[in-house]
């Protein structure tokens, strides 16, 4: 059975599964430094810990917040002396399923949300209460999403550990713990929501604090810089090339511009 | 404080983007907004370090492809406004960027690198020694001191750079650029959610 002190050990490590990230087999090495001491838990005699071990040090490339998923299923088949072709497959498949459903989660959403609540809480916070105290309202915007960010991820690693070891052995295992669907297109819609906050919260600041000043001309061109920022971003994205590019050309628009003003 | 206790503050922030936690303490708003503090330049490093952010989330770090690293152009934001002042603030948002994309491409020879610890391992396995930490400790201090030794020479190129092209009209081209660029990252981040929702419904 795993005990408590295992799980905390397990999630512990799950913290450095990418230290050693490597083009050769990504995750391997970070994966057995997680799930060793549980390996030698279950596993008394060197050699059977030996081949285990071996077993799992072929590719492993999973989202390193889904690892635990991952890694509760695969040490009850170990302990429950499952055959090791059932166990690799079971493991591969689990890691791109997982792999997927953490980058959408993590990557593509979470992590722009915690930028924006940055954005949003230092907004509201030095509007409404600390103009004369700066250092104050930016520590705070930025250190609360962070807590809350990482206390989430945390939460994920463990819970992920806890049902994977329940449903250990099963190809769909932790798959259907949570409506990952709907959890997707709620993050996506809150994204949007924020994002268009933003916009128009910028759009506001910009105007009251870049164009009233200045002279007509420099007003003009600072009244044309918006559109002409969201004309080439639109054009190079069609092409689908990297934000680089609209910078770069946004740089070089500048050098014009910045001889008229 | 020397500029060897930021690269160093820096480095350790760093590990959080691949290597270790991933609580995003090395996101550029956060490391811009310490290293900033501890500067004296509190407002300009959380800025600036909130706008290199807005870039970097374009980019999505899946199926292991490297990313430009938002805390190493935060770094080198603002060790260049302590240098130069605020009003360098905006050039210094363009030279962050530079150096973060730079990173990725040492972020991807380090990761072919490691493949030495794969050799490493195997070793180990067959000697029956099982004690991978020590592989995770020596792969952390190699990702220290490579960002460490990257960030230093990166912030003196661009510090010799900038002192050269120094001058009004070069600053009035990177405060307009700037603001063209708030529009261009808050644009893309509206358009890649309203797909996203678009697909989701």
């Amino acid at each position: 059975m795993i005990s408590l002190k295992d799980k905390i050990t397990i999630v512990f490590r799950s913290f450095f599964i990418q230290s050693v990230f490597n083009y050769q087999r990504f995750q391997n090495i970070g994966f057995l430094f997680m799930i060793i001491p549980f390996l030698k838990k279950i596993n008394k005699d060197m050699e059977s810990l030996r081949v285990a071990v071996k077993r799992h040090f072929e590719i492993f490339n999973t989202q390193p917040y889904m690892s635990c998923f991952v890694a509760g299923n695969v040490l009850k088949m170990e302990s429950l002396k499952k055959e090791e072709k059932e166990i690799t497959n079971i493991k591969q498949a689990l890691v791109c399923a997982y792999a997927s459903i953490g980058d959408r989660i993590f990557w593509s959403r979470l992590r722009v949300i915690v930028a924006e609540f940055t954005f949003l809480i230092f907004i509201v916070l030095y509007f409404c209460y600390c103009k004369n105290n700066m250092s104050e309202s930016i520590m705070v915007s930025i250190i609360v999403p962070t807590i809350f960010y990482s206390v989430y991820s945390v939460y994920i690693r463990y819970l992920g550990l806890n049902y994977s070891w329940e449903c250990g052995g099963t190809k769909n295992c932790g798959l259907d713990a949570f409506n990952w669907n709907k959890i997707i297109r709620v993050l996506s819609k809150t994204s949007l929501f924020l994002t268009m906050a933003i916009y128009v919260i910028v759009l506001f600041l910009y105007g009251f604090f870049y164009i009233n000043y200045g002279s007509k001309k420099e007003n003009v061109v600072y009244i044309l810089l918006p559109f002409i920022s969201i004309l080439v971003q639109r054009y190079f994205r069609k092409d689908k090339k990297n934000i680089f590019y609209p910078l770069s050309a946004i740089f070089f628009i500048s050098l014009g511009l910045a001889v008229l003003i | 404080m020397k500029i060897f206790y930021f690269i160093l503050l820096a480095s350790l922030l760093n590990l959080d983007n691949v290597s270790a936690f991933q609580f995003l303490i090395s996101r550029p708003s956060f490391a811009g907004g310490i290293l900033g503090y501890l500067s004296g330049y509190t407002i300009e490093g959380f800025l600036i370090g909130l706008l290199l952010e807005l870039v970097i989330l374009d980019f999505t770090p899946v199926g292991g492809i490297p990313i430009p690293n938002g805390t190493l152009a935060a770094l080198v934001s603002v060790l260049l406004i302590r240098d130069f002042g605020s009003d360098f603030a905006f050039a210094s948002f363009f030279a962050g960027i530079i150096a973060g994309e730079g990173y990725s491409y040492v972020e991807k020879f380090m990761r072919s690198f490691r493949n030495i610890f794969n050799r490493l391992c195997e070793n180990m396995i067959e000697k029956n020694d099982f004690n991978f930490g020590k592989l995770v400790v020596y792969s952390l201090i190699i990702d220290v001191m490579v960002f460490g030794i990257y960030s230093f020479i990166s912030y003196k190129i661009l510090y010799f750079i900038f002192l050269k092209i120094n001058s009004d009209y070069i600053m009035k081209v990177f405060r307009l650029a700037v603001v063209g660029a708030v529009f261009v990252t808050l644009t893309s981040l509206y358009f890649k959610f309203k797909t996203q929702v678009g697909k989701n419904d």
